[in-house]
This record gives C-alpha cells, sequence and structure tokens, in this order.
C-alpha cells in the first residue's frame, strides 16, 4: 500500500466511501466526535465522517442560514441537504450539532429540504456518573436500533463484539503511531495528523493496516531535528490540517494536539467482554473530550499530564473558536509554574489571512524561545 | 478604590411612567440587601441560571440570584466597560460570550471597584444548566466555583436534534408529557431528584413535593397576570414602555414562585390595566410598532424609548415576557416532571414562534444586534415579511456603544422601511 494512502484519504474524504457504496455497503456520514461506530460496523454499514469545508458553494445552506454563520455549519447544512443521489443512507450527528440537526429537522418539516438525507441525532451526556452511563447505553440502544431499521440487518451482542475487536485494533495502532511521533523526529504534525485523521473515512481493518504500514516505513526524518517540539492546543475538534502547516512552516514541530481528531483520538481500548453495549457507553463516555466535559479535571487531564513532559519546548494555545478560552489563564498559569512557554494565537487557518497571521506569529515565538534559550 | 462608572457607552436613562416600578424595583434592591445581610449571618443561598429550575429553590426556602439577571444589573448600571477590561487584563479574551459573564467579572475583580448593591455574597454552591451548544459555559461556571471555592452542580440538559413541535405554544402548558422524547424527559427528571437531594442535604430539611406544588401553582398564576398585560399591549396602544416592562417582568420572573413575585405581577397587570382604560400610554403618539429580536439590550435600556418622540415609534414586544406567558407555564402531573419538561425545551429562540408572537404584536419591524442573530432567523423574518435591523452592538458590553451610528441606524430603518411597511399593510 502507497505510504501516501492515509494523507491521501485524509484529503479525498470521499473516496473509500465511493468505494464502500460501489460494493454495496449502505454509507453513514457522521457528523461530529463521539459516535459509536462500533453500532454502524455492526449493523453491515459504513461509517464515513463528513467533513465541513471552509470553501466551496453553499447555495442551498445560503438560502436560510444567516451570513454570518459558521461556514462550517453552512457546509454541512448543504451536504446533508444534497447528498449524491442515493449515495448515503443516513447522516447521524452529535454534539455540538444539536442544533444543524433541529434546523434540518425543522426546514424538512416545511418541505424545504425535499432531498436531505435522514438523520439520527445521538448525543452523550458529558458529566461521568452511572446516570450518564445509563442514559448512553439507553441512546447507544436507540441508535443499534436505528441502524438495524435503516439496513435491515439486526444489531446483534455478537456482531458488536466483533467491531469494538476492530476499532481496538485500531486503537492499539494508532497509540503505537502516537508514540513513535513522539518518540523520534519521524514525521511532521501535519503528515501525522492528516494521517491519523484518515481513520474517519475507512474501514477499521483497512486504516489499521494502512498505519500500521506507514509506522513500519518511517525513519527518523533529519529535517525535523532541531526544530521547537510543541504541543497544540486548539480550541475545538480540528477537521483540517491548516493550524499544524502554518505552525510547522514557521519551523516548529507539532509533536501531538489536545484533539479527539488527532493524538487524544485513542487513548484507552473499549472493554471487551461482558454486555457490549454497555462498555461501548461507558468507553464514549468516558472519551468526551473539549470544552462540553466536566468537571475539569476530564477535560484538562492529558493537557496537564502531557505539556509538562521533557520533549516539549513549548505549548500553542490555537484558538479558532472565539467562543472557547475560559481555561485558557490557569492553563497559561499553569505552563508558567512548570517553566513551560506558550502561545495564543486567536486566528483561523483555513483563510489565507488567518494562516499568514498563525504563521508569523508563531515565527515570532520561535525566536524567542531561541532567544531564551541562547 | 476604582470608579468602574468612569464609562463609556450609553449615558441617556429611561423615563418611567408606573406607580409600580419603583416600588417594585426598590423591594427588589432591598431583597438583594437583607440577602447579604442573611448570608453574612450565615444563611446559605444559591447561585444560578436563567435555565435552572428555580422553583425547587424556592420550595426549599433558599434564596438564590440569577446570574443573567446580575449581568443585567451590572451593565444597567454601566459598569460592564470596566469589568470586560478587567477579564481581559486578567487573560479571558475579548472573543468570549459576554451576556454571562458579569458575575464571574464582579467576583473576581475582588473589590477593586464598587460592584452593584455592594456585590454578590459567597453562595452555597453554585447551580447550573449545561447544553451541548452552549459547551463554552461550562469552563466559566468552573472558574467561577473555583474563585469562590464552593461546589458546582451542573445540571446537563441533553439535546434531541429535534425542533419544538408546530405551534408548541398552545399546548405545552398541560400536554408537556407529550411534546418531548421520554428519554429526555425521564433524564431531566432523575437530574432534578439530583438537584432535590443536594438540597436536601444543605438544608437539613426534607423535600416536600407539596411545597413545590405550590410554587408552581404562584409561578403559573403569575404568568396569567403577564398574559393579561400582553393582551392589553395588543389590543391597543401601549401602556407601558419596553423598557419599563423589561425592568418589571425581569425582576418578578427571577423571583417567581414566591408570595412576592406573584403580588408584584398582580400590582403590575391592574396598572396597566387602569392605564389603558384611561387611554393612558408610554407614547400617546405610537403610530409604529418594533419588536426587540432575542436577549434583550441590557447595557442601554432606554434605547427603547429613543424613538417615541421622534418617529412615533415604539418597542412593543420582547421575548422576556412572551416566553414567561408562552414557554413556562406547566399545570398538572407530577411537579418535578413537569418542571423538568419546560427544560426540555422551553422554546425561546423557536422562530414559528418569535414570528407569531411579533405578528400578534402588530409590530412593523424587527430590530437585534449580531450575537441574537444565527441559523435561519435573518432568512425567516425575511420570510415572514418583516424588515429586520441588525445593529452591531453588544447587549452588555458598554464599550461597544456608539450613540451616533445607532440613532442614525434606527432613524434610517424606521423612515425607509418601517413606516413604508406599515402604509403597504
Amino acid at each position: 500500500m502507497s505510504l501516501k494512502h492515509l494523507p491521501e484519504t485524509y484529503h479525498d474524504p470521499l473516496r473509500a466511501a465511493r468505494a464502500g457504496h460501489d460494493a454495496g455497503l449502505p454509507l453513514i456520514g457522521c457528523i461530529g466526535v463521539g459516535i459509536p461506530e462500533e453500532v454502524i460496523l455492526a449493523s453491515g454499514a459504513m461509517p464515513t465522517a463528513l467533513v465541513p469545508k471552509a470553501e466551496g458553494r453553499t447555495p442551498i445552506a445560503d438560502t436560510f442560514m444567516d451570513p454570518g454563520e459558521q461556514p462550517e455549519l453552512r457546509s454541512l447544512l448543504e451536504q446533508i441537504a444534497q447528498p449524491s443521489p442515493d449515495f448515503m443512507t443516513l447522516a447521524v450527528l452529535t454534539a455540538p450539532y444539536g442544533g444543524l440537526a433541529e434546523t434540518i429537522e425543522d426546514l424538512r418539516r416545511a418541505d424545504l429540504l425535499p432531498n436531505a438525507v435522514a438523520i439520527h441525532y445521538f448525543e452523550l451526556q458529558a458529566e461521568q456518573s452511572d446516570a450518564s452511563y445509563r442514559y448512553a447505553a439507553d441512546r447507544i440502544r436507540a441508535l443499534a436500533s436505528r441502524m438495524g431499521a435503516v439496513t435491515g440487518q439486526y444489531v446483534t451482542d455478537e456482531k458488536l463484539s466483533d467491531a469494538i475487536a476492530a476499532t481496538n485494533l485500531r486503537r492499539q495502532a494508532l497509540r503505537r503511531f502516537n508514540a513513535a511521533r513522539r518518540e523520534a523526529p519521524l514525521i511532521s504534525g501535519t503528515e501525522a495528523f492528516q494521517a491519523i485523521g484518515a481513520a474517519r473515512f475507512l474501514q477499521p481493518a483497512a486504516f489499521t493496516a494502512a498505519l500500521e504500514d506507514m509506522l513500519a516505513s518511517l525513519h527518523p526524518d533529519q529535517s525535523l531535528n532541531g526544530r521547537p517540539r510543541v504541543l497544540l492546543i486548539p480550541s475545538e475538534p480540528l477537521t483540517h490540517s491548516h493550524a499544524h502547516e502554518a505552525i510547522e512552516a514557521a519551523g516548529a514541530l507539532v509533536i501531538g494536539e489536545d484533539d479527539p481528531l488527532g493524538a487524544r483520538g485513542a487513548e484507552s481500548d473499549i472493554r471487551s467482554g461482558g454486555d457490549p453495549v454497555q462498555a461501548i457507553a461507558t468507553h464514549y463516555v468516558d472519551a468526551i473530550a473539549g470544552a462540553r466535559s466536566f468537571p475539569a479535571v476530564h477535560r484538562l487531564n492529558w493537557f496537564h499530564a502531557q505539556a509538562v513532559k521533557p520533549d516539549v519546548d513549548a505549548v500553542i494555545f490555537y484558538g479558532q473558536n472565539p467562543r472557547y478560552g475560559w481555561d485558557h489563564p490557569a492553563m497559561r498559569q499553569f505552563l508558567e509554574s512548570q517553566g513551560k512557554l506558550s502561545l495564543f494565537i486567536r486566528a483561523d487557518a483555513r483563510n489565507a489571512g488567518g494562516f499568514a497571521q498563525v504563521e508569523s506569529t508563531t515565527r515570532a515565538f520561535i525566536t524567542s524561545l531561541r532567544d531564551q534559550a541562547a | 478604590m476604582t470608579d468602574p462608572k468612569a464609562t463609556r457607552g450609553a449615558q441617556s436613562r429611561a423615563r418611567n411612567d408606573l406607580d409600580c416600578t419603583p416600588l417594585i424595583r426598590g423591594a427588589q434592591k432591598e431583597w438583594f440587601a437583607n440577602l447579604r445581610e442573611e448570608v453574612a449571618a450565615g444563611h446559605p443561598y444559591i447561585y444560578t441560571d436563567a435555565y435552572s429550575p428555580h422553583e425547587i429553590l424556592e420550595a426549599f426556602d433558599l434564596p438564590h440570584v440569577i446570574n443573567e439577571w446580575w449581568s443585567g444589573i451590572v451593565a444597567a448600571r454601566r459598569q460592564s466597560a470596566y469589568y470586560f477590561d478587567e477579564l481581559e487584563r486578567q487573560g479571558y479574551h475579548s472573543g468570549l460570550e459576554r451576556y454571562t459573564a458579569l458575575g464571574l467579572a464582579t467576583l473576581i475583580d475582588e473589590g477593586k471597584a464598587e460592584p452593584p448593591w455592594g456585590g454578590l455574597p459567597k453562595p452555597a454552591f453554585i447551580c447550573c444548566s449545561a447544553m451541548s451548544g452552549r459547551a463554552e459555559a461550562t469552563a466559566r461556571w468552573e472558574v467561577m466555583a473555583k474563585a469562590w471555592d464552593v461546589p458546582l452542580l451542573m445540571t446537563e440538559i441533553p439535546m434531541t436534534g429535534r425542533p419544538m413541535p408546530a405551534r408548541w405554544w398552545e399546548n405545552v402548558r398541560h400536554g408537556w408529557e407529550h411534546l418531548y422524547p421520554t428519554y429526555q424527559l425521564d433524564r431531566m427528571t432523575d437530574a432534578y431528584w439530583a438537584l432535590i437531594r443536594q438540597c436536601e442535604q444543605l438544608t437539613g430539611t426534607r423535600f416536600d413535593i407539596d411545597k413545590l406544588r405550590a410554587v408552581m401553582d404562584r409561578a403559573n398564576l403569575q404568568q396569567t397576570y403577564f398574559e393579561d398585560i400582553r393582551d392589553t399591549i395588543i389590543a391597543g396602544k401601549s401602556p407601558v414602555s419596553m423598557s419599563e416592562q423589561l425592568g418589571n417582568v425581569m425582576t418578578i420572573q427571577w423571583r417567581r414562585g414566591s408570595q412576592w413575585a406573584t403580588d408584584a405581577a398582580e400590582l403590575f397587570r391592574d396598572e396597566i390595566a387602569e392605564r389603558a382604560a384611561r387611554q393612558d400610554y408610554s407614547c400617546p403618539n405610537e403610530a409604529y410598532r418594533l419588536t426587540w429580536f432575542g436577549a434583550g439590550l441590557w447595557q442601554n435600556t432606554a434605547f427603547y424609548r429613543a424613538f417615541e418622540e421622534s418617529h412615533s415609534t415604539i418597542f412593543a414586544r420582547s421575548m422576556y415576557m412572551s416566553i414567561a406567558i408562552d414557554g413556562y407555564p406547566r399545570y398538572g402531573g407530577d411537579p418535578v416532571r413537569a418542571l423538568a419538561s419546560r427544560y426540555c425545551g422551553i422554546g425561546l429562540g423557536n422562530l414559528e414562534w418569535e414570528i407569531h408572537d411579533t405578528k400578534r404584536h402588530r409590530a412593523d419591524g424587527v430590530v437585534t444586534v449580531a450575537n441574537n442573530v444565527s441559523g435561519r432567523t435573518r432568512a425567516a423574518i425575511a420570510q415572514a415579511g418583516l424588515p429586520l435591523l441588525i445593529l452591531d452592538v453588544d447587549l452588555v458590553d458598554g464599550r461597544t456603544w456608539d450613540e451616533a451610528r445607532i440613532m442614525d441606524q434606527m432613524h434610517r430603518f424606521i423612515e425607509d422601511q418601517v413606516i413604508p411597511g406599515h402604509a403597504r399593510h
């Protein structure tokens, strides 16, 4: 398999989905992070992430959505409203896209989205408690029931266990990959992030094999030596690699990111044995990361554990979404107490101006890092 | 001590017409002063938010201060510019949501400036809500709980991805059990029982469900008084200005379920009825009506009266009183579950309702700020044939106020769109 397979998949996310569709697999579009794909796989369908596109025309969304609305939402509405004919069987949305799901159903009720694909909204509670786990199990059973109705294949415990086994193998491969990426300068952060990101578009076994191949082929890259090694803390899960690209264009190396779509994406396996629904429920509640997660210890534990490691030269906070940031002063204070330098950038690297801002700010930051080291 | 009133922002003050207004506002100020004394004497109070079930706190006789109300008080006293500067100085960047941040700002300012009414005392705990669509607020609540060093009880409101049922306001008061998915309602009910257990622990008293039922009854009755007021405003010229209506409604609403709130709503209703009967209107030459869409312009409520003399134009409608009437009442059934149903979907921001309510108020145009507009809002208002003006100003941040520019925008909007539109209809 070509070493470019994963980055190419990242850049053409629906390529594998088209192949799956041609092979007769029902396609399930997934919007948001934390949808238990094991349930989808157990129903004989293929999950594939629907990625918001920063550019491109959105004529349907433009009719309904405010010009100031986030381009992600506009793009996702467009993809739901006008899918390729008979391409997608169902779209599953999760937080923070509850409002988008409501909008879609509201428009559908008014007969304003005649071609929109059917949707299913799936949301877990973020608090780690018995009540949350029970609620999660209930919502997973509801998703399984919907998937069974959509694909005609009943979701059994056996099929769920098989799916768990497949995704756990992928998680293990991802952990090995992230450890290797961290251990030595083998790969740029951009390429690593893209490779990890391809997991959302490939069947688990295909992805695992491709990632193992990639890992086996990696050797220390001299061009990455001497670059400041930074942790990237984005304000929200990144569905693009532009922030990585801008930071690395400035001369840094991103060795990890506090992002479920990156280095945090495979922290633990789903427990095998026992009730698979309960195991999936527990896993996905515990894995909720980012702004929703509380108490703060759950939200910040990865950051606290990783940022203090000696291989981290500095931390870059990337504030793509200005809504987030109430944790930032305390996080910065923590870094200062650990003698780590940090940079906060409020910009959107998906557009040219934002990209330039991230790059130039990082470049100046690196200069100050080097001056300080000297 | 710094003078936070060394202000930027709007300077004008709204004129009040109603006799009940100073009574209601005076009582609220007195209540807050008493609260501070009681807390100093060791009695607990709860700091909470707009989406929490205040009726449960009321049923435990636990006084509570609402974050949004406090933000409104700080903004109305023209202190927001100072506090937002202070937040930013402490590292909270300017892109963070401001409307609900003034509680935190006055807390972490640590008395460097004189906060309104002596400031917030330390609560026994914070009781707040979390929604996946407003996830950014979670960290802010935790920062606040940490700054006060008090427990944080956060209730997650599960989203379902389903819009409110069509014309929900016609059925929700009695038919709430059937308007929301059972799984959502079950989860919310469980969460409120967890809050009840917390309150039992804090107060050392057992929960009395009949007491909650009585609180709910009073809250329901209060909303019927508001409904009478709304009917009066809809039926003819308005006897009450928006600035005065907002202040009175929200002062009462944030203490709903108490006997004081019910009595105050009745007093307010009676005076409105009397004024209407003697044709005593807030703007006697009223000819055109506007609706304010979304959260209120708390940094300058005088704005709502600024066009009465110049353009015979009033603001007749905002969401606050109407959502109290249409979204809050719950009758029948288990009161904990009934209360839970309210927060499964209160209807706020539901465009079908907003437009229906705007039209029944005979509004000729809609005014709001950019932060209140998202998703389908603009398209839905256009589809309803209503002109819309979106002001580029923050609801509470006095630093964003530009009197000349805003007045110019409003005058042009009224002259170019509202008046011609009214003539066409």
